[in-house]
């Protein structure tokens, strides 16, 4: 029945794949994009729960400011 | 044992449990530790204290409505989402509420990044959101009862796939965001792997939405979707663990710190908690184990392990770790904490392991056949007496666990009387230099960064990686319905069958019985003809239901005399001795409120249900005639009661179950 369904659309096989790629394509994005973070930004980003600091040495005024 | 009482029925306090437990309990648990994470890593004020008013008094008003409300029988019977569409649209007010005094708060945040605990918690906000409005979409009859849109195999679908999504992003994600922050607090070391955690994030929203469908495995649900389900929720193992992974190694050399602090105790046996419910889930989710697990007990010991475990203790750890920060002294009693741990991780163990037996037992006894081939165990009391014992145990871990609840009270109420609130505390940064984020994306170009700088794009890129599961399970299955060859027999419900469908619903009688025969042998041999998708396609809501506590009643219909129903209803044991079925005398004495059957005829009309038009004109003589034919047959045997009692309609309704299809084999030999 739902092969009925699916068989009806034209060239359905591609979507799935073309789903398929794209998402693996987003997530490998990801994983790239994760490993090539520099060492000293996540250790930064890392201690962002720890960082109580609230006064003028805040670091988003060094980096920006 | 409900002493007669309709709202101490289990039928419909077991609703109540849940949603106490998901919606009050986590549900201000997570917004207990949104407000005080959010703000910090933020480095901003909420959004709005306003707005932050009006979600707590808000979610407040909601779980008192829901205590009022289910026990009173008002309910829609879909797990989790059992409120009625008023209160449903009361949520989604608050929803937004919350998620714009959220969504306010990052935007105006006084520190470039947003840390991993954010992400967990816009998934959070923007796929309850998601799920709450697909699941809860209701043509209303009157205020307190209202039918959804969808039918049979599509309500199921949608229900679990809102119902396993409600586990993952209401129990789950933001567990993991409020993990992120809490542990590396409570432990002063940073989170194990950043790295680790942006990609279990993405990988575990993206497969989580596509899992529910193993909460129908070898019903009548299409067995593409089934698999589907199998699939990724086999795959989920791995995002799952790498989360529960990072939280524990987070504490890599500072065990020495576990060992005194309580604080520490509670999150390392919450995140452990997190990581056997998160490897179970996957393995319930193979078909062979789900063909024995399913509608058993063994369910119910697994969710309890995520909710007292997972869910409860992290709760505990953060209360420990706050409380004492937000009335600026030290905790009360270390010693009281220690023993609330201990004695809430054995309730825990108590609780659980003595369910897993009795689950084991009854998805055993209840296949197990003689050698001639016959069930060895035919009556399903047989098998619910086994496992009394079991119950009983659970019940005294149970209690364990509450004890340690109330030590924790005690212990908290009393710091927070030794110190003094801090009302408001620094957590403001100095702004942003102006222009900061676009500077910074030319300068750092195309990366993750692109995504997590700006909330919003954050959002729609969360909402995308969610929705496609649901599109991806739903499209087919909702074009299948022109396709399916609907069975010619199955006919929709007469008025009267209808109203005793919806008293079944007020009950509850789903949460103890199934409406779904597995096409497995021991089933078809003890209930008859496994069930077909074409069945139900008049069903809204389905009834399939997901816990056997007693027989499944799919094919009840015509299985016993109508007296057997009303004696059985009045008192279960007279017809099944031993049975744990609460009495139903109120079901005898009440009268019928048939004020709405016409317009209940129409809604279900305009849902597509083919009622003649101008049927519900006659709707109502129709019920009186056939409620009138089932007094008389009562009457036969000596049971003098009236057409309009709601006994007669529900007997009607159970005398219908699953006969449709019992006409056409008779038609067609």
């Amino acid at each position: 029945m739902i092969s009925e369904v699916l068989s009806s659309i034209k060239d359905v096989a591609i979507y799935p794949i073309v789903t398929l790629l794209i998402f693996f394509a987003a997530f490998l994005g990801a994983v790239v994009w994760t490993l090539r973070l520099q060492k000293s930004e996540v250790a930064r980003i890392s201690r962002l729960p720890l960082d109580d600091t609230f006064g003028s040495d805040h670091e988003g005024e060094q980096h920006n400011g | 044992m409900n002493f007669g009482i309709s709202w101490l029925t289990y039928g419909r306090l077991q609703p109540l449990h849940t949603n106490a437990v998901i919606f009050a309990f986590v549900g201000n648990g997570i917004f207990m530790g949104i407000y005080y994470s959010l703000q910090r890593l933020c480095k901003a004020r909420m959004f709005s204290d306003m707005l932050s008013r009006l979600h707590f008094w808000g979610w407040q008003l909601i779980i008192v409505l829901a205590a009022i409300t289910l026990p009173l029988g008002i309910t829609t019977s879909k797990e989790y989402a059992e409120l009625e569409w008023p209160i449903d649209i009361l949520i989604a007010a608050v929803w937004v509420i919350f998620a714009v005094n959220m969504f306010g708060t990052i935007i105006k945040r006084r520190e470039r990044h947003m840390y991993v605990a954010i992400w967990f918690y816009i998934a959070t906000v923007v796929t309850v959101a998601l799920l709450h409005i697909v699941n809860s979409i209701h043509i209303p009859v009157d205020l307190f009862k209202s039918y959804p849109i969808y039918a049979g195999v599509q309500d199921a679908l949608v229900q679990w796939w809102y119902g396993h999504n409600a586990v993952a992003f209401f129990l789950t994600t933001p567990y993991l965001g409020l993990m992120y922050y809490f542990i590396p607090k409570a432990s002063g070391r940073p989170v194990f792997s950043y790295r680790l955690s942006i990609i279990h994030f993405w990988a575990l929203i993206f497969l989580y939405i596509w899992a529910g469908p193993h909460h129908l495995l070898y019903t009548s649900l299409p067995d593409w979707a089934q698999s589907l389900g199998t699939v990724f929720s086999i795959m989920l193992i791995a995002p799952s663990w790498g989360g529960m992974i990072n939280g524990l190694l987070t504490l890599r050399g500072a065990w020495d710190k576990v060992r005194e602090e309580p604080v520490l105790k509670f999150m390392v046996v919450a995140v452990t908690a997190y990581g056997m419910a998160t490897f179970e889930g996957p393995m319930l989710s193979i078909k062979s184990v789900n063909a024995l697990s399913h509608y058993t007990s063994w369910t119910i010991a697994h969710v309890h392990v995520g909710a007292l475990g997972w869910n409860g203790l992290l709760t505990f750890g953060m209360m420990y770790w706050l409380i004492p920060k937000l009335f600026n002294t030290p905790l009360y009693s270390k010693k009281l904490a220690n023993f609330h741990f201990w004695i809430s991780t054995l309730g825990i163990v108590f609780y659980a392991v003595p369910i897993y037996f009795a689950g084991w037992t009854e998805g055993l006894l209840w296949k197990q056949f003689t050698a001639e081939g016959l069930l060895q165990y035919p009556n399903f009391l047989e098998i619910v007496q086994q496992i009394t014992p079991m119950y009983h145990i659970r019940a005294f871990g149970g209690a364990l666990f509450l004890i340690g609840v109330f030590v924790m009270g005690y212990n908290l109420f009393k710091t927070a009387k030794a110190g003094v609130a801090v009302d408001n505390e620094e957590a403001q940064a100095p702004a942003l230099a102006a222009g900061f984020s676009e500077k910074f994306n030319i300068k750092e170009g195309w990366g993750h960064r692109w995504i997590e700088s700006k909330p919003m794009r954050f959002m729609v890129l969360a909402l995308i990686a969610v929705a496609i599961g649901g599109l991806v399970e739903f499209i087919p299955t909702f074009l299948v319905k022109s396709n399916i060859p609907t069975i010619a027999s199955v006919k929709p419900y007469t008025p009267l069958e209808l109203e005793g469908r919806d008293l079944y619903i007020r009950e509850g009688c789903n949460n103890c019985h199934s409406q779904m025969v597995r096409p497995f042998r021991s089933e078809t041999e003890r209930y008859g003809e496994y069930s077909k998708v074409g069945e139900f396609v008049y069903d809204h809501p389905f009834l399939w239901g997901s816990k056997r506590t007693g027989p499944d009643l799919h094919r009840v219909g015509g299985k016993y005399p109508d007296a057997w129903h009303y004696q059985h209803m009045e008192d279960p044991t007279t017809m099944s001795p031993g049975s744990v079925m609460p009495p139903y005398p109120w079901l005898i004495t009440d009268k019928l409120d048939v004020s709405n059957t016409s317009k209940k005829i129409s809604v279900m009309r305009s849902l597509g249900v083919p009622y003649d038009e101008g049927y519900e004109v006659r709707a109502v003589d129709d019920l009186r005639m056939q409620g009138n034919a089932i007094a008389k047959r009562l009457e036969e045997a000596k049971i003098v009661t009236e057409w309009d009692s709601e006994i007669v309609a529900l007997i009607a309704y159970l005398q219908r179950l699953g006969t449709d299809i019992k006409v056409k084999e008779q038609a067609g030999q």
